[in-house]
């Protein structure tokens, strides 16, 4: 007699629109690198396609500008080629894409991460271009302290607005987390799904492990 | 060719917005705005408030309803500060924090990213222009930090207050004062008081006053 064989895998995708000619600072919400849909899993090749020419993505290197932080070198886009490099970017890694085209839609296809899994280090008196490692949205604390981040005091999140800077982008003000009552303040800031957030840790350095489960 | 020369050019004009540099008008956990706990300093009325970190509830609540604002003033040198940002409000949550703003500082004088620069906070009533101006008026309230340095950044706004010894962004040395009715570890920096005249003045007052009359009604 045949046993049946369940999966514990959850599969899903997420849509993410990138504004026309504008940058945004997205998240990989799916583990696409088991279960997902192409090989190359998360590299930003399988992630990112049909781009308009000349689209940028940049990584954020905290040592850059002697120290202060700075965005990488960009990745460009080829127009009928693609990427000009290869960058994994699995879960929870944050990037600054410049959608050089009209509004486009991304899909991001893959699992769920579920159980322990090592988001980000955060680095004491440094920023961190980060996301939620899995499709959730809402307040801040969706997709930080509910997700196995452990905010210190005076730690900050701020998003990236398309629209700030006279239509070159901008950061938003931030949320800053108060210890004692536990809160983020003002506690005004959203996050969809897979969309990344620039993460300040004032407290000591940490790891950020998520332990997810899909109930 | 067309699309990567304009991608090009937004790519130097963002590059030279970013060449600007950046500061995040903020404060943290030990840098905090307090009320001076020398209730001598504070208005009849306010002394419940000495030690008490300034937010919307502490402000809210003394006597003459002032308001207050929080200033960031910077400089190319401790002598030639400027005023480049205010706070829209204080928390509404948290004591002894302002509304933290992205500050682009400006470009005459230039303040370009990683460049060390200097800086102030001024917090003061808001009818006066800076914190001195407001001294000088009896029972306003005013504070402000000795100038320190700290480094723009080029694309993050570090707030002033990181002093992290892992990556010294600003020389604003911790507070030391214990925030009242707060947890341990709450420290404020910027000591907020007012002018308020002695007793022994207004006799003083007074007497030159009563020996002036009595001078002239003499002549």
């Amino acid at each position: 007699m045949a046993q049946n064989v369940y999966s514990l895998n959850v599969v899903g995708y997420v849509n993410v629109t990138l504004p026309a000619n504008a940058f945004s600072l997205v998240a990989n919400p799916l583990d696409a690198s088991s279960g997902g849909t192409i090989v190359g899993g998360n590299d930003i090749t399988n992630l990112f396609k049909g781009m308009a020419d000349s689209s940028t993505i940049q990584t954020w290197d905290p040592a850059g500008f002697g120290g202060l932080g700075d965005f990488s070198a960009s990745t460009t886009y080829i127009g009928g080629i693609g990427w000009d490099a290869q960058l994994q970017m699995p879960p929870g890694k944050g990037v600054l894409l410049y959608n050089a085209g009209p509004a486009l839609s991304v899909t991001f296809v893959g699992n769920v991460v579920q159980g322990p899994y090592t988001v980000a280090t955060l680095n004491s008196g440094s920023f961190a271009m980060v996301g939620s490692p899995v499709p959730m949205s809402g307040s801040v604390t969706n997709s930080t302290s509910q997700l196995g981040l452990v905010p210190a005091d005076s730690d900050t999140i701020q998003k990236w607005d398309p629209a700030g800077f006279g239509g070159f982008g901008d950061w938003t003000a931030a949320d800053t987390f108060i210890a004692g009552p536990n809160v983020w303040d003002p506690g005004t800031l959203t996050i969809g799904p897979g969309e990344g957030f620039f993460y300040y840790r004032s407290g000591a350095t940490t790891t950020w492990q998520s332990n997810f489960t899909v109930q | 060719m067309k699309k990567l020369l304009i991608t090009m050019a937004a790519t130097l004009v963002c590059v030279g917005a970013f060449a600007q540099g950046k500061i995040g008008f903020a404060t943290d956990g030990i840098h905090l705005a307090y009320f001076s706990t020398d209730t001598a300093k504070l208005n009849t009325g306010d002394s419940a408030l000495g030690g008490r970190g300034l937010y919307t509830v502490t402000i809210s609540s003394l006597a003459g309803a002032p308001s207050l604002v929080a200033d960031l003033w910077a400089g190319t040198s401790a002598t030639t500060l400027a005023k480049v940002s205010s706070a829209p409000s204080w928390s509404a949550v948290a004591e002894g924090r302002w509304t933290g703003v992205n500050t682009i500082l400006p470009s005459t004088p230039a303040f370009p990213a990683g460049t060390v620069a200097f800086f102030q906070v001024q917090i003061h009533d808001s009818r006066a222009v800076d914190a001195a101006s407001a001294w000088l008026q009896n029972g306003w309230y005013a504070g402000q930090t000795t100038v320190f340095q700290a480094t723009p950044g080029p694309t993050a706004y570090s707030s002033i207050a990181n002093v992290s010894t892992a990556a010294p962004f600003s020389t604003w040395g911790p507070g030391t004062q214990q925030i009242t009715g707060m947890a341990a570890g709450n420290f404020g920096a910027i000591e907020v008081f007012a002018t308020i005249p002695e007793p022994g003045t207004f006799a003083l007052a007074g007497l030159g006053l009563a020996s002036l009359l009595i001078f002239r009604r003499r002549k």
